[in-house]
């Protein structure tokens, strides 16, 4: 027996090891809630229509303002959206809205979902401006909003703005920086759940000169991609441009312009190695000559900067504007397009954008987009949704609308993110430093 | 010219009559007349007395030894000039020369009229027993001489004392006489104080004379013989004694001193009636209280007493005063009487000790003599010193403490250690509330070890975070000297015990206690190794007595308040021990022997709880608190980790740095020597730690599990693998020497190379990781001040928190400021609604969430910073909480609604915040209804209005409601009636077993004649 308790010993050893391994509890104090916030769509002024795309006829909304916080179903695919903001449960859907003064301009956004800070360039506020900074507290408690404004001639002292809960705001931009031409905005939110849209509409006189919804760029960054940048000619020449950028820092920034098009990617005259000065709002304007289309621009930059492009549009024999803001990278989602057929223009260096189109008829087609540079792909007329399954690396889109009112970029970016909300527990440490 | 006429007392003094007649009969100066007083012997005495020719005069057996002495007087012939009565006792024996010498002292001190000899033992002749007496103020005999002190002639001389002992007192016949003799309601004891001071305020004076020497027995006061006196209830002669001298007190002093000398006896009676019951002397204690209350129920004789003395007295009573011992005097002795009983009780010779042959081999006195005294002595270097292996090692380990600790300067906190309050009088106001105001209130009883830190800091002077520190600081070094103390009874090898108790106080869970804040597991360590001894005798439980039952219980009590999952390992050694007492009852069918071990098996069981009540009844209402350490919850590493003998989690050592204290187990495990033994004990402790170390458990206030910190059987193993490994080695090297390679020697290569391996490797680890251990110093504050002020307000806090990389977002209820130190043990339960409005506040679907927070009376919602951006815009998009403010240090919202501590609901639903008034606990009420209390509900909760108590009830969220009919002023109370009944329960538990573990005391007449001498 003696020589047996070694072996006894190692069994017992052993087989603690393993059963207690075995029978160990899985601890996992990662308790997530994953939802995607509802989204807000803008305001609708006064004298101007909105429709909404939305995906399904069961998409909940309910309208700002009221007391009810019960969403209840659209219906529709295509919502009319009355004056007040509507907020919309469209889950990983993103919806785009169709903004119009009839027969005097036409812009588009994507109802998206509050956020704690956002860039705009574009606008104006000189004797031409109509336009409208909208603010828009979907929350149930007071929000408190900095509005940061830049102009050419530099930076205003922030104006802070309260908004009542479950509110909306809309500010002329002429009140903002009387008399500036050149207008980029920072609205940060202190507290609440706020959503900020700009309309840049212009008139001279009685004469309209167009409008559109200027989107949210992206926040500044030493490299930003401005996509589907429409290139349209008017009487056989080509319509200008004008590239507005702002360095938001103290020091100015070394920017280069890199112009990507079917035929290439080239440095454009005039936008190669410039220096910005910091807190100015800079405006270059140029002129293309390229065959109708879409076109991207690259701007890289030693200091972070955010930009725009502002594109004089002639299309269905109605002259118009549209600015065609930076935007993320392009990852998977969902578009619904429901009496849209947008034009989906996506840039970088190999594009490969694999898509579906969900028809109204419930029928759908896959898609495969392709091409270096850009290359860009025509939603047909009885689409509803449009689903990014796969979207190549270092991809950017944009997507532009044409109608008998104007011209319109949205950006192709999700209105609402997946977010992950940790679930709290009971825990006495958190009261222990 | 004097007359000297002896008067003997005897009362059963047949022992020592023999050596007095004796001594008498031996006088250089011889005694003019002797006469013999027997009060009703018993034994030969007055055979003895007749065999001597000595006249005898016998008075019934009650007879005091005034009377008897009055007796003998008046039988005596006329008083002649110059006569003195010389007392003598029949255990007295005086030297031949004394009562010459006695006549020598007072032929020229005419005013002297009491003369007494130096007296000694009767066993040990240089025995200092007395030379003069006197009393202190609290009726101690007062003799000025050290305890048991030598005679060495350091006292000699001739001196004016108090008064002397009657035994073998020289006395004046006339003064006698005009005094009234010995006052005869002192019938035995301090009736020669009371004389001396009488002679005093007569205008005389009273000598002790040392060329006068007696030998005493002390026969009565040493309970040699029966007190039989009239006055001794039930023969009791410290019930005699300490009655006599409070009498002497009160009929001799100056009337205004009576009310202190009443109060300084009483409350002495009262001291040492509580010394006597921890002696377990009830009969001693019962004679000291009984003495002071049959002196007052006869008030009589007192009175006549003072009326006697103040007749005779011819001057002030103030001339006495040199005589009485100063209250400094008196705290003097005593404090170094004290000092030298714990002296003698710790230095004790123990049986174990052995004669030191060396001694055998001691010089000669004369061998001495012819030593050449002036050979200088060979001295060591003191460099020396350093060359010891426990002196090293001790140097090492203290250099990285200082290391490790460099980061602990200051109050700590972090891990499972909650900041300390400032001082211990905080801890004990924690330990005697009935309600803490921990989360929406608590009523759980404050565990044990609470005030045990709170006499602990008496260290520091009752700073507790000083105490604290410095305990964190030195728990490595005292768990060194603690295990060494036990190593170096098991070897002679100081390389081997002091390499091993290093390993020990670095070994993974020491160090993880020290770095996680564990100082109920440190306690454990600490204290386990002195109680190895015992824990190795438990086969023979029987030959416990009753004392060391008590004393193990109340050890085992301490360990269970320190660390709670020791009960666990009593009960289930217990269980296996009773189990082998079964066995072994099969064989021997001893019933008796058996019982005995099953008493005392169950006792030890049994006691840790009985003694930690009623915080062990709380523990083992909800028995998962067994498994969990004190202090706060924090997670271990799982059962891989426990199997290599580390508890894992934060602070603990990396898996990778494997100690060798399994290996040395399984090893032990398979050797021939004792070390097996405790390696079985070691190695079960190991798997059963490996297997609960599986488990994930929440609690103390924490809602998400975590695995089980299973450092208390680590602890323990890990002190059973140092003893075995010293076992093995210190009996393997030899062997190894003397013998083949085989695998003994790869087994003990394989466990040297792994211990050097560890030790380097986490001492590296200790010192470069300091910084980064849960346990540091100055680690702020979470709540913003502007929040801890508002200590009537409750703020819901939400934090995120990143444990092992895995964020988790947690939230609790502060109540004006951070978690201190204890609270988490008395965490009220979780409420659900609170979870799921917090959840709701997190993910934004919590739209009710503002009025159920409110409902529970919590004002504030604060966001800690760092928080997510989303989490803030959630909770501002809910409704029902406005921004107070934002800042660096995180969000705040305001609960909407009125919401505080008392909220009254009007009959139209409408609620209202009620304050209180300049008092606290005051509310105005201004119109009835339904006052809500936002505590956890209790039945010790009570609104009162003009006296009358409000009907009580429990609503839907658990919350206590009144009814209040009238509008009008409301008192908040909380009972605390039920929280001071179990203290005084768990009080008399304790004090009880303190009494039976607190050494026996001796009756002197179980005290041998060779100490009591």
């Amino acid at each position: 027996m003696k020589i047996n308790r070694p072996v006894v010993i190692a069994l017992i050893a052993a087989s603690t090891l393993i059963l207690s391994n075995l029978t160990q509890q899985t601890v996992s104090s990662r308790d997530f809630s994953e939802s995607y916030p509802p989204v807000v769509c803008p305001t609708t002024p006064r004298g101007e229509t909105s429709a909404i795309s939305v995906p399904s006829t069961q998409t909940g909304s309910r309208v700002l303002g009221k007391n009810t916080s019960i969403f209840k179903p659209t219906r529709t695919l295509r919502l009319q959206q009355t004056s007040s903001p509507t907020i919309l449960d469209t889950k990983d859907m993103t919806s785009p809205v169709w903004q119009i003064k009839r027969g005097v301009w036409a812009g588009a956004t994507i109802c998206s979902a509050p956020s704690n800070s956002q860039w705009f360039v574009g606008g104006n506020a000189d004797v031409t401006s109509k336009g409208k900074l909208i603010l828009i507290n979907s929350g149930l408690s007071e929000a408190i909003v900095d509005v940061r404004i830049w102009s050419e001639s530099g930076v205003r002292p922030t104006r802070v703005i309260t908004l009542k809960a479950n509110s909306s705001l809309v500010q002329t931009l002429d009140t903002l920086d009387p008399g500036s031409k050149r207008l980029a905005l920072h609205v940060g939110t202190r507290s609440g759940r706020v959503n900020a849209f700009l309309i840049d509409e212009r008139g001279r006189g009685l004469r309209a000169l167009g409008g559109d919804v200027v989107n949210a760029t992206t926040e500044p960054s030493r490299e930003i991609v401005i996509p589907a940048i429409p290139q349209m000619n008017r009487s056989g020449r080509p319509i200008g441009h004008a590239l507005r950028l702002l360095v938001p820092g103290d020091l100015p920034a070394q920017i280069t312009v890199e112009l990507i098009s079917k035929k290439g990617t080239f440095v454009p005259v005039g936008l190669s190695e410039r220096t910005l000065q910091p807190g100015t709002v800079t405006e270059v304007n140029f002129d293309l000559e390229l065959e109708p289309s879409t076109f991207a621009l690259k701007i890289s930059s030693d200091k972070p900067l955010v930009g725009s492009v502002f594109s004089s549009t002639f299309a269905q024999g109605k002259s118009d504007f549209v600015w065609s803001t930076a935007t993320a990278q392009m990852s998977p989602y969902s578009l619904a397009v429901s009496g849209l057929a947008p034009l989906l223009s996506f840039t970088g260096e190999r594009v490969s954008v694999s898509l579906t189109v969900q028809f109204t008829n419930k029928k759908e087609k896959k898609f495969e987009v392709s091409g270096d540079g850009i290359a860009n792909f025509r939603v047909p007329d009885n689409a509803r949704t449009v689903i990014f399954n796969r979207v190549s690396a270092q991809t950017y889109g944009g997507a532009l609308v044409a109608t008998q009112s104007g011209y319109g970029f949205f950006p192709l970016i999700p209105g609402s993110e997946l977010t992950r909300v940790l679930l709290p527990s009971p825990n006495i440490r958190v009261l222990n430093p | 010219m004097h007359r000297v006429s002896a008067i003997l007392v005897v009362h059963d003094g047949a022992t020592w009559l023999p050596e007095v007649v004796a001594s008498l009969a031996s006088q250089t100066r011889s005694i003019d007349q002797l006469i013999a007083v027997d009060t009703g012997s018993i034994d030969s005495s007055a055979k003895l007395l007749k065999g001597a020719r000595i006249p005898i005069i016998s008075m019934p057996r009650e007879t005091g030894f005034g009377a008897a002495v009055a007796e003998a007087v008046e039988r005596l012939p006329p008083t002649a000039e110059n006569e003195w009565l010389w007392i003598i006792h029949d255990d007295c024996a005086p030297t031949p020369g004394a009562l010459a010498a006695l006549l020598a002292a007072v032929e020229d001190r005419p005013q002297v009229v009491m003369a007494g000899p130096k007296l000694l033992g009767w066993h040990d002749r240089t025995h200092l027993l007395e030379i003069g007496i006197s009393i202190a103020t609290n009726g101690a005999r007062w003799t000025g001489l050290e305890e048991s002190e030598y005679d060495q002639g350091q006292h000699d001389g001739v001196t004016q004392v108090l008064a002397v002992s009657t035994a073998g007192a020289l006395i004046r016949r006339d003064v006698f006489e005009d005094l009234g003799g010995f006052d005869q309601n002192l019938e035995l004891f301090r009736d020669d104080v009371d004389f001396g001071w009488r002679v005093h305020t007569a205008g005389h004076s009273v000598v002790a004379v040392t060329d006068a020497v007696a030998y005493h027995a002390q026969a009565s006061a040493t309970e040699r013989r029966t007190v039989d006196v009239k006055g001794a209830l039930l023969h009791r002669p410290l019930l005699l004694d300490r009655q006599n001298a409070a009498y002497v007190l009160l009929a001799n002093a100056t009337w205004w001193l009576l009310p202190l000398l009443a109060l300084q006896l009483f409350t002495s009676a009262l001291v040492r009636a509580v010394g006597y019951l921890f002696a377990k002397l009830p009969g001693y204690a019962g004679d000291e209280l009984l003495a002071i209350l049959n002196l007052l129920i006869k008030p009589g004789e007192l009175i006549k007493a003072r009326k006697d003395r103040r007749a005779s007295r011819l001057v002030s009573a103030h001339i006495v005063s040199p005589f009485i011992p100063s209250r400094a005097r008196q705290l003097r002795l005593a404090l170094e009487r004290s000092r030298a009983a714990v002296r003698d009780f710790v230095l004790k010779p123990t049986e174990k000790i052995e004669i030191d042959e060396s001694l055998l081999d001691l010089p000669t006195e004369t061998e001495l003599e012819e030593e050449d005294l002036l050979t200088p002595v060979t001295s060591r270097k003191w460099s020396t010193v350093f060359r010891k292996p426990f002196i090293v090692a001790l140097m090492f380990l203290i250099v990285l403490t200082v290391l490790w600790s460099r980061n602990r300067i200051g109050a700590v906190s972090g891990g499972t250690l909650a900041p300390s309050p400032e001082g211990a009088r905080d801890l004990w106001n924690f330990y005697f509330a009935p309600w803490h105001e921990v989360g929406l209130g608590s009523k759980s009883a404050s565990p044990l070890w609470i005030p045990l830190l709170a006499i602990g800091s008496l260290v520091t002077f009752g700073n507790v975070q000083v105490f604290i520190t410095l305990f964190f600081v030195l728990a490595p070094i005292l768990l060194f000297l603690s295990i060494h103390r036990l190593l170096k009874t098991l070897s002679e090898n100081r390389f081997l015990t002091a390499a091993a108790a290093l390993l020990y106080s670095i070994s993974p869970v020491a160090v993880s206690a020290v770095d996680t804040g564990r100082f109920g597991l440190l306690v454990l360590m600490i204290i386990a190794p002195f109680l190895v001894e015992r824990a190795f005798q438990w086969r023979t439980i029987e030959t416990f007595s009753i004392r060391a039952i008590s004393s193990l219980s109340l050890s085992l009590a301490f360990l269970f308040s320190f660390a709670p999952p020791v009960l666990l390992i009593i009960i289930g050694f217990s269980i296996a021990a009773l189990v082998n007492d079964f066995l072994a009852f099969r064989i021997d069918q001893d019933q008796q022997l058996l019982n005995s071990r099953i008493a005392r098996r169950a006792t030890l069981m049994i006691s840790p709880i009985l003694l930690t009540i009623p915080w062990s009844l709380e523990i083992l209402s909800s028995p998962k608190g067994l498994l969990l350490d004190i202090g706060l919850l924090t997670a271990g590493g799982g059962p891989n980790a426990a199997f290599l003998a580390n508890p894992g989690g934060a602070g603990s050592l990396p898996w990778w740095l494997i100690s060798p204290v399994t290996l040395v187990l399984l090893i032990a495990l398979i050797s021939k020597t004792k070390a097996r033994q405790i390696a079985t004990f070691g190695g079960s402790l190991i798997v059963i730690g490996t297997f609960l170390a599986t488990l994930s458990i929440s609690g103390k206030g924490t809602g998400a599990a975590s695995d089980l910190y299973v450092g208390v059987y680590i602890g323990l193993a890990t002190l059973a693998a140092v003893y075995a490994a010293v076992v093995m080695l210190d009996s393997l090297r030899e062997r190894l020497i003397n013998s083949q390679l085989s695998y003994r020697h790869l087994a003990a290569s394989a466990l040297v190379v792994a211990s050097i391996i560890y030790g380097l490797g986490a001492s590296s680890w200790i010192i470069s990781q300091a910084p980064q251990t849960p346990l540091q110093s100055a680690q702020g504050e979470v709540l913003p001040p502007f929040l801890a002020i508002e200590s009537q307000s409750k703020t819901l806090v939400i934090r995120e928190r990143v444990i092992d990389s895995v964020p988790s977002l947690n939230y609790y209820i502060a109540r004006g400021g951070d978690i201190l130190l204890g609270e988490a043990d008395v965490v009220p339960r979780e409420v659900a609604e609170i979870e799921e409005a917090v959840t709701g506040l997190a993910d934004g679907s919590g739209i009710n969430s503002s009025k159920i927070l409110g409902s529970f009376g919590i004002t504030y919602v604060f966001l800690k910073a760092p928080a997510q951006a989303l989490l803030v815009q959630a909770i501002d998009g809910i409704g029902g909480f406005t921004r107070a403010s934002s800042t660096d240090v995180g969000v705040v919202w305001k609960v909407a609604g009125a919401t505080g501590n008392l909220v009254l609901t009007d009959v139209s639903g409408k609620s209202v915040q009620l304050k209180p008034t300049s008092n606290p606990d005051e509310y105005v009420v201004p119109t009835p209804g339904v006052v809500t209390l936002t505590q956890s509900y209790s039945r010790s909760w009570y609104l009162v209005q003009d006296g009358k108590r409000l009907t009580r009830i429990q609503n839907d969220l658990l919350l206590p409601q009144f009814s209040v009919e009238a509008p009008g002023t409301v008192l908040l109370i909380h009972d605390g009636s039920v929280r001071r009944g179990w203290i005084s329960l768990h009080f008399i538990i304790l004090l009880t077993a303190l009494v039976f573990a607190a050494p026996s005391g001796r009756r002197k007449r179980e005290i041998s004649d060779r100490e009591l001498s």
